[in-house]
């Protein structure tokens, strides 16, 4: 008996010192020094930023695009939602957010239910933990996105919750979220393009993705707002390796016939201008693999 | 007697006989005489030949030595002589092996009385006599009273301390020179002290009766327990007035215990008892008895004070037994039928702390004497280290767990004992002893009651009194014991009904009485029917007009306990040690108390050790979702533990405890000890519990406070389970209680339903529901899963941070916007002010704006609101809407700047131990942060996040972020999970301010413990309802 008692008492010692073997130094506290917690001055104003970001994309759009060049849906494309409880800053949190939408962008266009409850989740957790949760009713989203027939309403409500965020988060100072965000959503939209075409090429995509070299500028220039923070940094140089591969990528404008539309109950002449994207299979390739790097590295810890 | 007894004495009867002139015809009547008492008519025959044969043989031996030389004769007799005093040695070691000093001085009475049938009282016959007292070990200054007693013819000639002469008018303590002893008549008894045996003697002309037999002059008579001497006139001498004479002289207390009037009334309104009336002193042991209902142990229990009578008083020395109980305490001494001894100790042990508990002035060495002697002299020291055991698993025998009953009582010696039915399931012989015992303590002086049942012959004649009660509680005969089978007899016109005891064996039938009392009418069919001949109401009216009713003078003796009872603490210290030695004795319950706790902390564990990521091996504390409900069954478990561990302490000491009230013991001393025990044992096993537990589930830096708050659960469950072990009758009730005790805790709990998900009538808005606040389980939850959360290693550098972020949101985004919303309604209803339903609408809302506005006033200082008396449905405009809403969103400003601050200093300090070690900054969320617990301490899943309740809005969310609202100065009621705790204007610490709350439940708990408050509640409700089935 006594014997027995002794064993088990021993067998529990063993348990709880293995347990620990690999959290041996999680005692040790931080110090956070206080030249840490200094402010750094903006250098361009809310109000250009405000119309920068107004130019970008939506989530929607590009999702749109590639479904209406008839690609397959493709769930290996999503972003891993494994380490989004791990993500500890909020610059993380609002990228991957950004990614996430326009994941989600993507599955409500292929109406792929199942797997949107597990990035409804992660985004709301991630809202959430921004403090930006209450732009999106979850329980509405869901309801929407599980029944069919419901794509035009869950766009329109996916849409104006981003762009309510976006504007919630410009008008308490919280720009930097609201970069990131919008960040975030180019990238996804940008690597999700890509993996399309390097699985099937396909020309309109191409040209989508060159076209990007002009909101890459735009991207650049906002988050060089912020490039004080160590991170805004890390995230400008990475897209700076996009840019220079985007160099010889050239945009023309052609200006085409003039047509007659009819708007508003008025008719209108609208000169049609369309512009022309040159980019090789090389260009793209290298565009393809860059972007693939730096979106895992938005996307995983 | 045996034969070989009866054979040896023959031999000396015919040694002493023939040493002289050889068989007398009165010595050989003697013996004849003597045989005839003792055998049947065929073998007194046969052994008278024997005598002969023997006689007769040393005669002839004689004759021959005569014969062959006679002027050697002299020599020759001398020389027989010590011939036969080797026989005489040799057959006295014989009987000295076999016989009992009683009997042995029976035996040397004998002799005497032999020689003294025909005085002849030759040197030889004496030496003989000598020889053999010698042999015996009978003292010198005994043989000569026995001498003294036997031999002397002249009564005056009597004078000794150990003899009692009664003359004619036999008033009994007359010894001395009384004027009748010169007619040379006396009833005479000698005590032989040494033995306590009395032998009795008369001598005169008349007729005196020993139990209804008319002796003989020339006999001395063994008196023995029970008889009763008839002179021809005056009253009769019985057995306990003679030993009360003898003890009279051994200076002992006077007692006087005077019964008048006593009734007793049961709860349900039953007579138990009516109009007892009788009177004892010290030094009698007298018995009650009674057919089965009559009131036996009731009477008792009045006897002793235990119940208090409906009317009529006991007095005891002129002191109200029942009213003033304090004067006479540690007097009593109540013996209960069940056993009062403590299983697991032993013999030694058991005794031994009740004499601790006695006498504080005896040190350790005079204690182990007084054990030692009082074991030894109930017969039971050999076996003084053997576990007392239950009765279904003895190591001892019914009479020594009897004897050991008595032996803590008389360790003390109380002057006045009850016993209840001493000797039930007792062997015969086993009784006796019991019963001798008793004797010998009222020899003492002692004042014995004692219970019994269907008594032997012999134990009922050891009474002194004997109180006969009938079937209703009436009193039916109070005195001699044999004298009542006369009694009763007479009464019943029984022939023969002045012999209470058979003539030739001396037996008593106590039953007899019983037959004669409940004796049926017959019927023409000669079947008996249930109709009683006599009813007990009769039978009491027979008494009281054949007794006269003893009364006793009040003796104004103080009366002395030789009780000297500890200090409180020193009691509460002998109590702990006497139930920590009984626990730890009982191997069972050690181990299994002891190994339960860890072993379920180890199942509960390791069943709940879940790891999310399917594809890994590694266990994070992080991602357990299990948390919540282990801090839970934690929880439930110590509660489970606590009250199994303590609900049957109490209850089990029930009758222990019922006689040592008798003791005056503290009562809180008792309680502390059990507590002091239970909470020693509780802290253990929430320790193993804790380690175990939390080793296993990876709970890191938290094990004190675990431990602490499991602890005091355990100990509000040990007083818990005290109070029920105290005010239940049985243990399956106390069993069957557990669940419902640990059922509401579970429920209000707060971990399996949401409290703002119960019914409505017990749900309050914005606080925990008040019934939830009687729940230690709430209090404890709430205490740990707001300091696992909140006070570890990781969120203890965010934890203010996120607060006020947590603090600025609510308002930002729910409270401000919900405001402004509801000004805009205001403002809208100016229009349609008249309408009744309108104007309730504005003035319900202004009165929320306005309380509001208030609350934002008391927080934010430099934020002045100058419109705030107009804020309400007379005075408001659109102008005072506009001020408002422009108010409001410099409140948003405030709020978002506090925002910005707290989010940007948050994500700054995450960015540095990122950079600096992410290694170190996830090692250590993954070790102290638990999101479900985080989840459910934010209520994240909740839906609406702002309600509004009675013109107040209430916040839903972030509840670990939200300070209490203070309705009072002594408010310290708070929403679930609140950071912390309000009380008189000042904030304290969640779990420490729970942790107090539950240890004052405890408290609590204690106190009505202490009071029994429990039990009287129960008996309250008993009474009522029987009041009511009235």
């Amino acid at each position: 008996m006594k014997k027995s008692v002794l064993l088990l008492f021993v067998a529990m010692f063993i348990m709880y010192s293995c347990n620990n073997s690999n959290q041996a130094d999680v005692s040790k506290d931080f110090e956070v020094p206080d030249s840490v917690l200094m402010e750094k001055p903006l250098e361009i104003s809310e109000e250009t930023m405000e119309n920068i970001i107004q130019n970008i994309s939506s989530p929607i759009e590009m999702a749109s695009l590639i479904k209406s060049t008839g690609a397959p849906f493709s769930q290996k494309l999503l972003s891993p939602t494994d380490y989004v409880d791990e993500y500890g800053t909020n610059f993380k949190k609002a990228l991957s957010l950004g990614v996430f939408g326009a994941d989600l962008g993507y599955l409500n266009m292929y109406e792929k239910t199942g797997s949107v409850i597990t990035h409804l989740s992660s985004i709301k957790s991630l809202a959430d933990d921004l403090k930006v949760g209450q732009f999106f009713d979850f329980a509405m989203l869901k309801r929407l996105s599980t029944s069919s027939n419901n794509l035009d309403s869950l766009i329109f409500i996916s849409v104006s919750s981003f762009n309510l965020m976006d504007e919630y988060l410009r008008e308490n100072g919280r720009t930097n979220i609201s970069t990131l965000l919008v960040t975030g959503v180019w990238i996804e939209g940008l690597y999700l393009a890509t993996q399309i075409v390097k699985d099937k090429p396909n020309a309109e995509i191409a040209e989508r993705i060159g076209e990007q070299k002009l909101f890459m500028n735009d991207i650049i220039l906002l988050l060089s707002n912020y490039k004080s923070d160590q991170n805004f940094q890390e995230l400008i140089v990475d897209l700076e390796s996009i840019k220079a591969l985007y160099d010889g990528v050239k945009i023309s404008y052609e200006v085409g016939e003039p047509e007659m539309i009819e708007k508003d109950g008025r008719l209108v002449i609208v000169q049609n201008e369309k512009s022309v994207v040159e980019i090789t299979d090389a260009q793209l390739d290298k565009i393809i693999e860059q972007t693939e790097i730096i979106r895992s590295k938005i996307v995983n810890i | 007697m045996s034969e070989e007894i009866l054979k040896a004495l023959m031999q000396l009867f015919a040694l002493i006989v023939k040493q002289d002139s050889g068989v007398d015809e009165r010595e050989r009547d003697y013996v004849r005489i003597f045989l005839q008492q003792q055998l049947n008519h065929d073998v007194v025959n046969e052994y008278l030949a024997m005598f002969d044969e023997y006689a007769k043989e040393k005669e002839k031996k004689k004759k021959e030595g005569e014969e062959e030389s006679s002027d050697t004769e002299e020599k020759k007799s001398k020389l027989t002589s010590v011939k036969d005093s080797v026989k005489v040695l040799g057959i006295c070691k014989k009987i000295n092996k076999t016989l009992t000093q009683n009997q042995k001085i029976v035996v040397l009475v004998r002799l005497f009385e032999l020689v003294n049938s025909d005085k002849n009282f030759a040197e030889q016959r004496m030496a003989i006599i000598t020889t053999v007292a010698d042999v015996f070990n009978i003292s010198k200054d005994e043989i000569q009273e026995i001498e003294n007693f036997i031999i002397v013819d002249n009564v005056s000639d009597i004078l000794d301390n150990n003899t009692l002469k009664i003359g004619r008018n036999f008033e009994k303590k007359e010894t001395e020179e009384t004027s009748l002893a010169i007619e040379n008549e006396a009833v005479m008894l000698l005590r032989v002290k040494s033995v306590d045996l009395y032998f009795l003697r008369y001598i005169g002309l008349n007729e005196v009766m020993l139990n209804g037999l008319v002796i003989s002059g020339k006999r001395i008579y063994l008196f023995a327990n029970g008889s009763t001497i008839k002179p021809p006139y005056g009253k009769p001498i019985y057995y306990s007035d003679v030993v009360s004479f003898f003890m009279q002289d051994s200076s002992q207390a006077k007692l006087s215990f005077n019964v008048k009037n006593i009734e007793y009334k049961f709860k349900n309104g039953n007579i138990g008892l009516r109009d007892i009336n009788f009177a004892e002193r010290q030094g009698r042991l007298v018995g009650i008895m009674g057919a089965s209902g009559a009131g036996k142990t009731t009477l008792l229990s009045v006897l002793s004070g235990i119940e208090k009578p409906s009317s009529g008083e006991v007095l005891i020395n002129g002191i109200n037994l029942h009213t003033e109980k304090k004067k006479i305490k540690g007097l009593i001494g109540y013996i209960p039928q069940d056993d009062l001894l403590i299983e697991e100790l032993s013999v030694f042990q058991n005794l031994y702390y009740s004499t601790k508990l006695c006498f504080k002035n005896k040190s350790e060495n005079e204690i182990n004497e007084i054990v030692d002697k009082t074991l030894s002299s109930l017969g039971l020291i050999e076996i003084k280290h053997l576990k007392v055991g239950s009765p279904m698993n003895k190591t001892i025998s019914g009479g020594q767990r009897k004897r050991l009953n008595i032996a803590l009582e008389l360790i003390r010696e109380p002057s006045i004992l009850f016993v209840d039915e001493p000797t039930s399931g007792l062997s015969s012989r086993d009784s006796e002893n019991v019963m001798d015992l008793l004797r010998e303590l009222t020899m003492k002086g002692k004042l014995i009651y004692v219970v019994i049942h269907q008594p032997s012959s012999e134990i009922y004649k050891m009474f002194d009194n004997m109180i006969i009660l009938d079937t209703g509680g009436y009193l039916v005969y109070s005195g001699n014991p044999v004298e009542a089978v006369m009694y009763f007899k007479r009464i019943d016109n029984q022939i023969n009904s002045e012999v209470g005891e058979c003539q030739t064996c001396g037996n008593v039938n106590p039953e007899l009485i019983f037959n004669i009392i409940e004796s049926k009418v017959i019927d023409e069919f000669g079947k008996y029917t249930d109709k009683r001949k006599v009813t007990p109401q009769k039978w009491n009216e027979y008494y009281t007009q054949h007794f006269k009713i003893p009364n006793f003078k009040n003796e104004n003796q103080e009366v002395e306990s030789s009780l000297k009872l500890p200090s409180w603490f020193k009691q509460s210290i002998i109590y702990t040690i006497r139930d920590f030695l009984s626990k730890i004795s009982n191997k069972q319950y050690i181990y299994l108390n002891l190994l339960e706790a860890p072993l379920l902390g180890f199942i509960l564990s390791i069943i709940i050790r879940y790891i999310a990521d399917p594809n890994s091996s590694v266990y994070i504390f992080r991602e357990n979702e299990n948390i919540p409900p282990y801090i839970f069954m934690c929880i439930i478990v110590s509660l489970f533990l606590g009250l199994t561990v303590s609900a049957e302490e109490i209850f089990r000491d029930r009758k222990i405890l019922k006689r040592e009230t008798f003791l005056n013991l503290s009562r809180s001393s008792y309680l502390s000890s059990k507590i002091i025990i239970l909470l020693v044992l509780s802290a253990i096993q929430s320790i193993l519990f804790v380690f175990v537990g939390n080793s296993i589930l990876g709970v890191i830096d938290a094990t004190f406070s675990y431990w602490f708050a499991l602890f005091s659960i355990s100990a509000f469950a040990n007083m818990l389970g005290l109070n029920i072990s105290a005010s239940f009758n049985s243990a399956v009730t106390i069993y069957i209680l557990i669940p419902l005790l640990i059922i509401p805790q579970m429920v209000l709990g707060g971990a399996m339903f949401s409290f703002d998900k119960l019914n409505r009538a017990l749900g309050s808005v914005g606080k925990v529901p008040f019934i939830a606040e009687f729940m230690s389980a709430k209090w404890a939850y709430e205490g740990l899963m707001v300091q696992q959360f909140k006070d570890n290693n990781f969120e203890k550098i965010f934890y203010e941070l996120e607060k006020k972020e947590s603090v600025a949101d609510y308002h930002q985004v729910y409270y401000i916007p919900e405001l402004i919303e509801r000004v805009n309604v205001c403002m809208n209803c100016l229009k349609n002010k008249d309408n009744d339903s309108i104007f309730n609408v504005l003035d319900n809302n202004l009165q929320l704006i306005k309380n509001e506005i208030v609350h934002i006033q008391s927080t934010i200082h430099d934020m002045p609101f100058g419109v705030i008396d107009k804020l309400d449905a007379k005075s408001f405009s659109n102008m005072i809407g506009f001020v408002t809403k422009d108010y409001l969103q410099r409140v948003d400003k405030y709020y978002a700047l506090m925002f910005k601050e707290a989010n940007t200093e948050k994500e700054k300090i995450i960015n540095y131990m990122l950079s600096s070690d992410p290694a170190l900054y996830r090692g250590k969320k993954d070790a102290f942060h638990n999101e479900s617990v985080s989840d459910i301490v934010k209520k994240i899943y909740e839906k609406n996040k702002i309600i509004e309740y009675e013109h107040h809005l209430i916040q839903q969310v972030d509840p670990i972020f939200q300070n209490p609202i203070i309705d009072s100065h002594y408010s310290f009621r708070s929403h679930f999970f609140a950071p912390q705790k309000h009380f008189m204007g000042k904030y304290y610490d969640t779990y420490w301010f729970n942790m107090l709350i539950i240890w004052i439940m405890t408290l609590f708990l204690y106190i009505t413990l202490y009071f029994e408050l429990l039990k009287k509640l129960i008996l309250g409700f008993e009474k009522l309802k029987i009041r009511k089935d009235k």
